[in-house]
């Protein structure tokens, strides 16, 4: 490429150079003119000055002893200088008693100040002769310029005969060096030129270790570390091309607008459109609009969702060609380039997976209803035993206790055996009734159907506060408790049971706390102990609480269990109150 | 010895003011013939007792005194030496006033018939010897075969020493050696700084130098006295002129600038004089060779 001499980095050094070389030149000659000249001056005038001094320091003697042939004898002596025009020594009538040189021509000139200022060529100064402090006389001298002068013309030529010789060198080693250097520049230019259009095996000469040399190295470096980065790009790539192209999700990149601006194929897979379509087209279209309502999510088919939502995963609903919809699970992430931000979405079809987890669901629920099933089975069957055992074995040991008691009656007079046979089948009978007694009890409580909820957990908590007399428990009743219903009653029965059994066997509680409450369409049963407590995400801990769990879940109440190894455990309950459906 | 270079010296004596009388009178009648000076002020001579320096700030003051009192222009000179100072006194009527020694004093008024106005009210003037404490010089006779600085042979502490040498039996010209120096300050450093052994100057002249010299030297021998300082005018200053000039300088004390002046100079006064109180000093003058 060829470059205007204009703009040609080499002329405009070169011309740079000459111009700024002649200018800082011009300017050094003639400051140095002026130097020189203050220096000849000062020099001529410190000569003056000091030949005038001491003249007029040492004459005084002569005036006063009016020896005027030893002062020109002296003065004659010092008085030889090249510079020296005139010299004369007045006396105190300003006759003159000595005078030496060619005086000037006109009358006594003006004492001059400065060698620069004078114009006649003659620098004329004087001083009075004074001697213990009286008048004696004067000093009169005059300093040709023509020698200061002529030395400040010499150094005049000389200095602008150095200047010219120094332009004309700079000029030579500027164009030399110019030359030299815009070659070199110009094949990094050329090396530049040719990595740009992609030849990464273009080197430049490194030879010369100046500037240009090291750059040229560096170039070099450059180029070579650029070749194995668009390598490893490229390698990169080709990589995530790869799996772009493989992956069964659904990848596409759009702009701050949520215009797509690629896709891999399974997108094309998943949605039914062809590449062509969906290039450029609105992310927007690939889900469906989130009808209105209280639980609706965000909304997915607007664009702002799409550039607003990033770093999470949701689920949301996908819409295909044709218009049928599926669930995908969709993940947006961004990158800013070049102050751009670039949108990038994963999407997930989950079709499958949300079929499991409706089938796992259903599984679930026929599951639990199973076990309410069970559990009502369990009851009725406790109930029916309990009754029965009431019911038949009651009367069958109370028809053999009135026997035996008659037995014992008629023979504690007549045969002692048969009386003492009597008294223990009544002692017998008496037993197995408190034992049958206790297992209705437990079976079913006789006094949770005849007097409801509260009596039967005030009875169950005497007993067991009875038979575990070392422990305070205390139980707290509110509301309305009356008509809780059948399944209410015994679960939250069953839970206080099973919960006390548990204090009993491990807690090693010296408190326990029962509350019961009715509130608001919902009963509340809160159980809390002091005692060791335990850790609730320990495995192996026993089907109690599953049990108690289910029970309540059967309601559709909730069971939450606060534990904490040694702070006690506190069990609380929520049944939410409805009209009782038969089971 | 002694006693041999008395008798030569009375021997030699007439002759030798013959020849000095001699010379002067020749020169008499020139002077006498001579045109007065014109000019609109007066000279005062002074004899270069000191170098110029020292002489002017030491009598400048008395000359401006003089000038401001009189309301005459007086104008100080001096010469480059004491014999070119006797020649321009004589021969070129050059001083009206003059301030010169006594003995050549004695000389100017008998050849060139000046006139002592007053005199330094000092006692006599005397001539010393002082050598360096350190020297080994401590009298007159240890001085033989040693170098002894002198003010020029016209210097009148020369001839008073020369005499006195003379009558101590030590001959300056033979028994040692004279040094002749410009001024009484160059006499004395001369010892003092090792040049000399010893050095011949006036009294008043030796209490005036620097107190740290005077303390490393000693007086080993004193002249007698003679009339001190005189201040004269020439022939033809006219009376008036002389007896203001006179007057101004006997009443010096009575002023306070002039007693300021005179305690400068370290004079207590002037007092009055005649020229018969210089005759006493002829004999010094007899000695005097003047080209």
């Amino acid at each position: 490429m060829l470059v205007s001499p204009l703009r040609s980095l080499r002329v405009r050094l070169i011309v740079s150079v000459v111009v700024i070389e002649i200018v800082m030149l011009s300017l050094l000659v003639w400051s140095n003119m002026g130097v020189i000249r203050q220096a000849h001056a000062d020099r001529l005038w410190d000569t003056a000055t000091s030949m005038l001094e001491q003249i007029a320091t040492t004459s005084g003697g002569h005036l006063i002893e009016v020896d005027y042939a030893t002062l020109e004898e002296y003065l004659r002596n010092i008085a030889d200088h090249d510079e020296l025009s005139y010299l004369m020594v007045l006396d105190r009538d300003d006759r003159p008693v000595v005078t030496l040189g060619e005086l000037p021509d006109v009358n006594w000139p003006e004492k001059d100040s400065q060698p620069l200022e004078v114009t006649d060529g003659v620098l004329d100064i004087s001083r009075d002769i004074r001697i213990g402090g009286q008048l004696m006389g004067q000093v009169r001298m005059g300093f040709s310029l023509e020698l200061m002068n002529r030395a400040i013309d010499s150094a005049r030529v000389r200095s602008i005969a150095i200047a010219a010789t120094e332009i004309t060198l700079t000029i030579l080693a500027t164009v030399f060096i110019g030359v030299h250097l815009t070659r070199r520049l110009g094949l990094l230019a050329n090396a530049a030129q040719r990595v740009g259009a992609g030849d990464y095996e273009v080197a430049v000469p490194t030879e010369v270790r100046d500037e240009v040399g090291m750059t040229a190295t560096a170039f070099n470096h450059m180029v070579a570390e650029v070749s194995q980065r668009t390598r490893h790009l490229e390698e990169s790539l080709a990589r995530e091309r790869v799996i772009e192209e493989t992956s069964i999700d659904g990848m596409v990149t759009y702009d701050a607008d949520g215009r797509i601006l690629s896709v891999n194929p399974a997108m094309q897979q998943l949605f039914g459109y062809s590449e062509r379509e969906l290039l450029g087209a609105k992310t927007s279209m690939l889900l469906a609009p989130v009808s209105a309502g209280k639980d609706a999510g965000e909304d997915f088919s607007s664009s702002a969702c799409w550039t607003q939502t990033t770093g999470t995963q949701r689920e949301v609903t996908g819409r295909r060609k044709d218009g049928s919809c599926f669930p995908l699970e969709l993940y947006i992430g961004h990158v800013a380039i070049n102050d751009e931000p670039l949108f990038a979405a994963t999407l997930h079809d989950i079709t499958e997976r949300k079929q499991a987890e409706h089938e796992c669901h259903n599984l679930l629920e026929g599951n639990r209803f199973l076990i309410h099933k069970s559990l009502a089975v369990q009851e009725e069957e406790r109930r029916h035993l309990a009754r029965e055992l009431h019911d038949e074995l009651g009367q069958c040991m109370t028809a053999i206790q009135a026997d035996a008691e008659i037995i014992h009656e008629q023979s504690k007079r007549k045969d002692t055996k048969v009386a003492t046979s009597a008294e223990a089948i009544l002692n017998v009978s008496s037993r197995m009734y408190d034992v049958v007694h206790t297992m209705m009890q437990r079976l079913r409580p006789s006094v949770l159907d005849d007097l409801g909820l509260v009596a039967a957990l005030e009875e169950e908590v005497e007993a067991w506060q009875a038979r575990h007399p070392d422990i305070d428990c205390s139980f707290v009743k509110s509301g309305e408790l009356m008509g809780l219903g059948e399944r209410v009653n015994i679960s939250l029965y069953r839970i206080v049971q099973e919960s006390l059994t548990n204090i009993a066997k491990h807690a090693g509680a010296t408190q326990v706390k029962l509350n019961l409450a009715s509130r608001q369409q919902a009963v509340l049963l809160d159980i809390e102990d002091n005692g060791r407590g335990m850790d609730i995400n320990k495995p192996g801990r026993g089907l109690g609480l599953i049990g108690m769990r289910e029970r309540i879940e059967a309601l559709d109440g909730t069971l939450t269990v606060n534990a904490t190894p040694g702070r006690g455990v506190s069990i609380h309950v929520n049944i939410p109150l409805v009209l009782e459906t038969p089971v | 010895m002694v006693l041999w270079l008395k008798i030569l010296w009375a021997a030699l004596t007439p002759v030798l003011s013959t020849v000095v009388l001699s010379a002067l009178l020749v020169h008499a009648p020139v002077q006498a013939l001579g045109a007065e000076p014109q000019r609109d002020y007066l000279v005062f001579g002074f004899l270069p007792i000191l170098s110029s320096e020292k002489l002017v700030r030491r009598f400048s003051p008395l000359v401006e005194y003089l000038s401001a009192e009189l309301d005459v222009d007086i104008r100080m000179e001096t010469a480059p030496d004491f014999a070119e100072f006797v020649r321009r006194t004589r021969d070129e009527k050059r001083y009206d006033i003059l301030f010169t020694a006594p003995h050549l004093y004695y000389l100017a008024n008998r050849v060139s018939h000046y006139r002592a106005l007053v005199r330094v009210d000092k006692p006599g003037m005397k001539a010393v010897i002082v050598a360096p404490l350190s020297g080994g010089v401590g009298s007159v006779e240890d001085l033989r075969g040693r170098r002894l600085a002198t003010t020029g042979p016209l210097a009148l502490s020369t001839l008073l020493v020369k005499n006195l040498l003379l009558s101590s039996g030590v001959d300056p010209d033979r028994d040692l050696t004279l040094v002749a120096t410009p001024s009484h300050n160059a006499n004395l450093l001369s010892s003092y700084q090792g040049a000399t052994d010893a050095s011949a100057l006036m009294l008043p002249v030796y209490r005036r130098m620097r107190p740290d010299i005077i303390d490393t030297m000693k007086i080993i021998a004193e002249t007698p006295s003679v009339p001190h300082i005189p201040i004269a005018v020439a022939p033809w200053v006219d009376v008036p002129t002389a007896s203001r000039l006179r007057a101004t300088l006997l009443g010096m004390a009575d002023t306070e600038r002039g007693r300021a002046l005179l305690q400068q100079l370290d004079w207590p006064g002037f007092a009055p004089t005649q020229d018969s109180e210089y005759d006493a000093l002829q004999w010094i003058t007899d000695q005097l060779v003047v080209d």
